[in-house]
């Protein structure tokens, strides 16, 4: 079946296109949600409000461009809104005091992405959201500004943190495997 | 160090490529979620509607009852503010008007009428009797107006002529003030220079006036006339209690124009409010919605089972109602209604096992096992009684009467009969009755909201044919808190019924 034909099955509401449409992307928008998420229940519930958006906007899709980039869009935008509800904001205080001077550079390639998304996680709220946005998504500091109803230098500071204490972090996971 | 930046981020842009792996349930869990979110937004799309349709109903009800309040109301307000001395004069009473006028008053209402009748067409005459007895407005506009005194009968005659013209419900109040009867005998025998005096429609004001000036111009003694004019304008309270007992009526009107309603009837704006009743029997036939929802998501499967070994079919309603109808259209309706809703539930197991004994020869016995498809259908009855308090407005339209209701539905008695599926899957009866049946429905329903628009049509002997489509929304669930589905429902139905006047 075609992606196109899986596209009308879903706007049919047949039960099994959805379902094969589903676990199609299923893995990949998780793992888009685990990295805004702080844990993976989290993430499935933000990846069951994405996809229950999907279905409802699949209408809307114009075959023009990627549709796994079209999905993306959707799960970022309520994995943001979600987050945006002001439940986890409060893990952004003090975040100012971590160190901003420059680190090492550091060999990543011994981590996996499991690793990678742990290490995300364990971002700060600001630093996590703009480095996934600005590195991961692609977004400018300008998009994200308005994403995040920040200002752009703000993203950008936000960015040089959340890159020099991904730094530490995986220094010290380095070590730690060593 | 931009290139440890860069290293840096794609490093972590592997992550767009790597997919978590997900749990098995992870679709369930969304169609539920979906599932779900479809039912409330059906719900809701109902809740919406139904109350759309209430407003659309209650809104105009409101706005008519509102603006004939007020108009009543104002007409009192403005009644008690004029101040016409000018149209206070009296003629004496050895006048030949005031004989007349002595004759009329004596059994007030019908003479009046028959007065009328004397002086006008026949045609005019029903025109205007029906004005008098719809509003007792008119009436006291008659109180009102009936100080003016000393029309001679042409001059009667000739405003009877130009008001019988009008259809409206001035015409009437202007043909009962030209009566000279009434005015006369107020003032001669008890020199009332009531309080109420005065018309607040200036149309009115302004045929009077021509009229007094004609009069002045004819009646000799002016001095006299004008003497009269000085009387104190307030009624003293203690002369309504003074007045003559061969006129009750007048004596009501007056209680009310200030403010206190007659004695036993209910006052609505300075009048009173008359009803006329029917009885209504009928029976409405329904297409019935239902909904059936999990209360948690544990509970999602065993709401699908139900959902698919069950089917609404219909639903029925009869009764009685009781309908108070004021002569401006509103209308009080209650009574009794009972409703049936049918369900038919079907269970198709394929592994299924029986056993058949025969008794051969009134001895002997054969018993067989058997196994295979076995399909069991039972049809589920939903009964209920309920009593309707509808408020609803009524148009008539010569040989139609157009009505739309809106109302509640209380529910005093419910019972169910049949099967229904459990959590295990397996078949339980509901039966009120049945002491080991399954604990899902309760047997006080609550409220319902009816909405409904329709119209009868005028038969003979004061019958009318009632067609009146309906709505009922049951406000909460037919089922207990304990148990883990919510089943509610929605009747659209066409009443059909017969009307009779009293």
């Amino acid at each position: 079946m075609t992606e196109k034909e899986l596209i009308q099955g879903c706007i049919r509401e047949d039960k099994a296109c959805q379902k094969a449409l589903f676990l199609q992307y299923a893995g990949k928008m998780l793992t888009v949600c685990r990295r805004y998420a702080r844990h993976k229940g989290e993430a499935e519930d933000m990846l069951q409000d994405a996809f229950i958006k999907v279905f409802d906007k699949l209408e809307q899709f114009n075959h023009n461009g990627s549709f796994e980039g079209w999905i993306r869009r959707i799960v970022v935008t309520t994995a943001l809104k979600n987050i945006q509800r002001g439940r986890f904001k409060n893990e952004q205080i003090g975040v100012e005091h971590l160190p901003e001077k420059s680190t090492e550079p550091v060999v990543f390639s011994q981590l996996n992405e499991e690793a990678l998304l742990k290490i995300i996680n364990e971002l700060p709220y600001g630093y996590r959201m703009v480095f996934n946005l600005y590195a991961i998504e692609g977004f400018s500091h300008k998009e994200i500004a308005k994403e995040l109803d920040i200002e752009a230098s703000t993203s950008r500071s936000q960015l040089v943190k959340a890159r020099n204490l991904l730094k530490i972090k995986v220094a010290e996971l380095q070590k730690a495997s060593a | 160090m931009k290139q440890d930046k860069q290293h840096i981020d794609q490093q972590f842009e592997i992550l767009n490529e790597y997919a978590s792996p997900t749990s098995d349930d992870l679709w369930d869990k969304l169609d539920a979620a979906r599932d779900k979110k479809d039912r409330r937004k059906g719900i809701l799309w109902w809740k919406w509607g139904m109350g759309a349709f209430l407003l659309a109903l209650l809104i105009p009800a409101g706005i008519y009852w509102s603006y004939y309040t007020n108009a009543s109301e104002a007409k009192l307000m403005e009644t008690d503010k004029i101040d016409k001395p000018s149209q206070l004069s009296t003629i004496p009473e050895n006048s030949t008007e005031t004989k007349s006028a002595t004759a009329a008053l004596n059994v007030e209402g019908e003479p009046i009428k028959d007065n009328i009748y004397k002086e006008k067409d026949t045609n005019k005459k029903t025109s205007l009797t029906r004005s008098i007895e719809k509003s007792v407005l008119h009436k006291s506009s008659t109180l009102a107006t009936s100080t003016i005194s000393g029309l001679s009968k042409n001059d009667l005659n000739q405003e009877n002529k130009i008001n019988t013209s009008e259809v409206d419900i001035f015409s009437a109040k202007t043909s009962i003030h030209a009566l000279p009867g009434q005015s006369v005998n107020l003032q001669s025998k008890d020199a009332i220079t009531t309080p109420v005096t005065g018309v607040s429609d200036i149309e009115i004001k302004e045929t009077i006036d021509n009229k007094k000036q004609k009069l002045q111009g004819a009646v000799p003694n002016t001095d006299q006339s004008k003497e009269k004019t000085e009387v104190p304008k307030k009624l003293p309270i203690a002369s309504v209690a003074d007045l003559p007992t061969a006129l009750p009526e007048i004596n009501t009107e007056l209680e009310m124009l200030k403010g206190r309603g007659p004695r036993g009837c209910y006052s609505f704006a300075g009048g009173r409010i008359k009803y006329d009743y029917y009885l209504d029997a009928f029976i409405s036939p329904e297409y019935v919605l239902r909904t059936l929802e999990a209360k948690d998501l544990e509970h999602e499967d065993y709401r699908k089972s139900r959902e698919a070994s069950e089917r609404t079919l219909y639903g029925v309603s009869s009764g009685v109602r009781l309908s108070f109808v004021t002569r401006r259209g509103l209308a009080l309706r209650t009574g009794l209604v009972y409703n049936r809703t049918i369900e038919k539930m079907e269970i198709d197991e394929d592994d299924s096992v029986r056993e058949v004994i025969v008794i051969d020869n009134g001895t002997d016995t054969t018993r067989t096992i058997q196994s295979g498809r076995r399909i069991k259908i039972t049809y589920n009855r939903y009964h209920s009684l309920d009593i309707p308090l509808l408020l609803g407005y009524e148009v008539d339209a010569r040989n139609f009467v157009f009505n739309m209701n809106a109302g509640i539905y209380f529910n005093i008695a419910a019972k169910q009969k049949g099967e229904i599926l459990s959590e295990t899957n397996e078949p339980m009866f509901i039966n009120s009755n049945n002491p080991q049946r399954i604990q899902a429905f309760s047997k006080d329903l609550g409220m319902s909201v009816y909405g409904s628009f329709g119209f009868g049509c005028k038969m003979k002997n004061g019958f009318q044919l009632l067609i009146e489509p309906n709505l009922r929304y049951q406000l909460k669930p037919i089922t207990l808190e304990v148990y883990p589905l919510k089943q509610q429902y929605i009747h659209m139905g066409l009443l059909v019924g017969l009307r009779k006047q009293f």
